[in-house]
């Protein structure tokens, strides 16, 4: 299901500016058909599978120190806490070690068995079974990546720009004396 | 009456015996001694079912006794007792099932891409070789069975034994020396993995290292393992050897092999001064596969070690000599250990038989050429031919010879 929001009206009072909009579901992939409209909105999560709350779901455990944090990839149901476990399918550790790697060790016969009876998975566990080749690549991957790319460009700009400035300062002080 | 006494009963008439009053009268018990049961075989139900045995092979043969048919009719009547499939193991008295693997699939059985298998070398597993290796080693049993630091001994046993009980304890000795001396595998270098299966150039710089996944289902062999490295510019590669042998020293460790190198192996001057070279050759064997680059560079510098200063009693009657007698015959440098079989150890067949050895590995020689028919020449002859032909410290080796020059018959009979 995708919610899409229609903007009915738009209207200016005490130079503020507010919208009246009303909302509706949508089967999912049908909201190809409203795309060409310019007042609808798509307001659907990217990842769209429900969670029960009685349900086996399969995402990462906390252990280790402070400051040097250990996941276990654990099977659980999503009442349980935190550390809670019925069965380890894996570990990952996200600090990287001497040879810059990060280890992620992943129990594939097991995780097969346990989706196939209808556990969810949460997004750290869809990106890393993603990045090895087991599923395909989440979505929100692709855009945490966009953005970073994109944010490395503006700064690399800003960098340029500030050693042109210093460079400017410097010849017109040179040119000064 | 004799033979159907039972042992027990034997001990109970002796104690009675023993106590016997006057006012039990003569011979109330029969008195028996040892004696009259010399020629007792044993209980009374073994020698039932002896003479069963025997009917039975009796009736096999065609004899016919009395009482035959209740003999087979016991007989027959046993076999339905028994179970009509009979288990050798365990598992399969209790087969376990799994409803992943029966329903949802197999196991993630990763075949190694592109057919690497591990080679070995061609050389090395002929049998005329390995017999000829074996034989060079020698068995001393004081260096083979020697002390070893750290491990536990037991304490000497003196038993008394029969020459066929004695001749078993031989036998059961000469595996032991089998086992010790088993030679390490000479191997070809095993080619690098370089296998890409996707290439997602939208992950660019999504992380500033690699991820290493490794697969831990259960019972797979280290070989059958995927392991698969994404690295930051996006492209999902397989592991190479080195990736691949530090996430199995991860998470399967075996006894003795550390994850970091030890600069023993690059800078091994201090040992070899203090003639550690086995040490370090059994280091190797266990830190290291002997398809790794890093086992053939290693034992090569050791063998050159030792080639360089002729001690060859080092690794004589160890499991790693017939590797250093390989090698050194692969590379066409056997004069040092001929010097030294001829001069210190002075026996001509271990002589002629390194010369077998060189031949059988280069056929291309001159010396191979030469000796076509190794077995009808003399060991004195072999090794003269090779010393003509392909040797470099020719002088020094036809001096050693001379000692085993046989005299002429003329000469002796003065």
């Amino acid at each position: 299901m995708v919610r899409l929001s229609w903007l009915l009206l738009e209207r200016v009072r005490n130079f503020r500016k507010l919208q009246t909009t009303r909302e509706r579901l949508v089967a999912r992939n049908a909201e190809c058909l409203f795309a060409g409209d310019e007042n609808i909105q798509v307001y659907s999560k990217l990842d769209g599978v429900p969670r029960l709350k009685n349900q086996y779901a399969i995402r990462l455990a906390k252990h280790g120190c402070p400051n040097r944090p250990f996941y276990h990839i654990v099977l659980a149901k999503t009442y349980d806490d935190r550390d809670t476990e019925i069965e380890q399918l894996g570990t990952y550790d996200p600090m990287p070690n001497i040879n810059n790697e990060k280890l992620c060790a992943l129990n594939f016969e097991r995780i097969k068995y346990h989706i196939a009876l209808g556990a969810y998975l949460t997004r750290p566990i869809r990106r890393l079974l993603g990045l090895s080749g087991f599923l395909p690549l989440d979505p929100t991957l692709l855009i945490f990546a966009e953005n970073l790319r994109r944010r490395k460009a503006i700064e690399q700009k800003i960098k340029s720009k500030e050693s042109e400035d210093s460079e400017e300062k410097t010849e017109t002080e040179k040119e000064v004396d | 009456m004799t033979t159907l006494l039972h042992r027990f009963t034997v001990a109970k008439l002796l104690r009675v015996a023993c106590c016997r009053s006057v006012y039990s009268g003569p011979e109330a018990y029969p008195v028996f001694s040892r004696q009259d049961f010399a020629e007792d075989d044993g209980t009374w139900e073994w020698k039932k079912l002896h003479n069963i045995r025997q009917r039975v092979v009796d009736i096999q043969n065609g004899i016919n006794h009395e009482g035959d048919k209740k003999i087979v009719d016991d007989e027959a009547r046993k076999v339905h007792l028994l179970p009509h499939k009979i288990y050798s193991k365990p598992e399969e008295y209790y087969p376990l099932t799994d409803v992943a693997k029966v329903v949802y699939g197999n196991k993630t059985k990763d075949p190694m891409p592109k057919g690497i298998k591990h080679k070995m070398d061609p050389d090395f597993i002929r049998p005329e070789v390995q017999d000829l290796l074996k034989s060079l080693t020698g068995r001393d049993p004081e260096i083979v069975f020697a002390e070893q630091t750290g491990l536990y001994t037991h304490m000497p046993r003196v038993r008394l034994l029969t020459t066929e009980q004695l001749n078993q304890e031989i036998k059961k000795m000469d595996e032991k020396f089998d086992e010790m001396l088993e030679m390490p595998p000479v191997m070809l270098e095993r080619e690098e993995i370089e296998e890409t299966i996707a290439f997602d150039e939208l992950l660019d710089g999504y992380e500033e290292g690699k991820l290493i996944f490794t697969d831990i289902t259960v019972d797979l062999k280290p070989d059958e393992r995927c392991m698969v490295v994404r690295e930051p510019t996006g492209l999902l590669r397989r592991a190479q050897w080195d990736e691949r042998d530090r996430a199995l020293g991860v998470y399967y460790p075996k006894c003795g092999r550390s994850l970091h190198k030890d600069p023993v192996f690059e800078n091994p001057q201090v040992a070899f001064k203090n003639q550690f070279h086995k040490n370090i050759l059994e280091r190797i064997l266990v830190e290291f596969v002997p398809d790794s680059k890093e086992f053939i560079h290693y034992t090569q510098m050791v063998y050159d070690e030792i080639d360089k200063e002729s001690q060859y009693d080092l690794l004589r009657s160890t499991r790693f000599f017939g590797g250093l007698a390989f090698y050194l015959a692969k590379h066409k440098s056997i004069d040092g250990l001929l010097k030294n079989i001829l001069e210190n150890k002075s026996s001509l067949p271990d002589a002629a038989d390194l010369v077998k050895l060189f031949c059988l590995i280069n056929n291309e020689s001159n010396t191979a050429r030469n000796l076509k028919d190794l077995n009808n020449c003399d060991d004195f002859r072999i090794v003269q031919v090779y010393v003509q032909n392909d040797a470099t410290m020719k002088k020094i080796l036809e001096l050693s010879l001379q000692t085993f020059q046989q005299i002429p018959q003329s000469a002796q009979n003065f």
